[in-house]
């Protein structure tokens, strides 16, 4: 396949997972709002010089790391879905992602493992769950999802809705988001859910400079 | 797999804040991937390095702008 064609498929491929996504990120938890916009700005990029699997630029391109998209499966397909989620999450600047990046990655993780079969049902793509497990389980972002799952239980929210809330809720509005929530508990769960929520938050950023 | 090699340079790259972090997360990540070019989970780690890495670029841009001495003024000047 030349470079053209090649790039072709892969927005044509994108384009399928945005529209996939944008009913599944509404369903249910949210039917009297208007579906979420993607800020993906149609336009994909197989790289070579990169050494990212993928990457949504602040403009809106979705880049793809050519190995990845070669490789096909659960490894094209995970990283696609996954970089096509970054793309609703509301605006954020890379200094917010520098001091947040837990906040985001967490949350776009787990709902990328949500929803990826309903996604790629829909696209009439076939990729066995247990395809997608060794990648799942050596996931750097593991630790992100066991502190975010802990504060949904102590809410006990449901999943996805959990994710889908925080996802449609700005980078730096998520924290507060949470604390929100854990004031509608009955004591004492909501003093523990504070210190919780706290301890958590240390988690999910990054270590301020300086401390 | 070398899993506490690869643990480190995981670290480093989740933990990378300052320029200088960035780069040298950067090039342990390199030097990973090159060892271990399927690893498709790290390449995932990379993502999030790029744009800590694109901030911290700013944020020492708008530092060395603000340290570089102001123009002297006309009255100076003169």
């Amino acid at each position: 396949m030349n470079e053209d064609a090649a790039q072709a498929e892969a927005r044509a491929v994108v384009g399928k997972v945005i529209a996939a996504l944008t009913p599944l990120l509404a369903r249910e938890t949210f039917p009297d709002e208007p579906p979420p916009a993607s800020r993906w700005n149609d336009v994909v990029e197989i790289e070579d010089d990169v050494f990212h699997a993928g990457v949504i630029y602040p403009d809106g391109r979705i880049g793809i790391l050519r190995a990845v998209w070669e490789a096909g499966g659960a490894v094209r397909y995970r990283t696609l879905i996954h970089e096509a989620l970054h793309s609703f999450s509301p605006h954020f600047t890379p200094a917010q992602y520098q001091d947040l990046s837990g906040w985001e990655e967490g949350v776009v993780e787990q709902t990328q493992r949500l929803l990826r079969q309903d996604a790629l049902g829909t696209m009439g793509v076939r990729v066995e769950e247990a395809d997608f497990m060794p990648h799942d389980q050596a996931h750097k972002y593991v630790p992100y999802i066991t502190i975010l799952e802990g504060l949904r239980r102590a809410l006990s929210q449901d999943t996805p809705g959990f994710y889908l809330a925080l996802l449609r809720t700005p980078l730096a509005a998520r924290f507060d988001h949470l604390r929100a929530l854990g004031e509608q508990l009955p004591e004492p769960d909501q003093t523990a859910f504070r210190r919780a929520l706290l301890v958590a938050n240390a988690q999910l950023r990054r270590p301020l400079r300086g401390f | 797999m070398d899993s506490e090699r690869r643990n480190r340079v995981a670290e480093m790259a989740l933990r990378a804040y300052t320029l200088e972090e960035c780069l040298a997360a950067e090039q342990a990540l390199r030097d990973w991937l090159r060892d271990h070019p399927q690893d498709w989970t790290m390449y995932e780690v990379a993502r999030g390095l790029s744009t800590v890495k694109e901030a911290a670029h700013q944020e020492e841009s708008s530092r060395s702008e603000a340290a570089r001495p102001a123009p002297p003024s006309r009255k100076a000047a003169a």
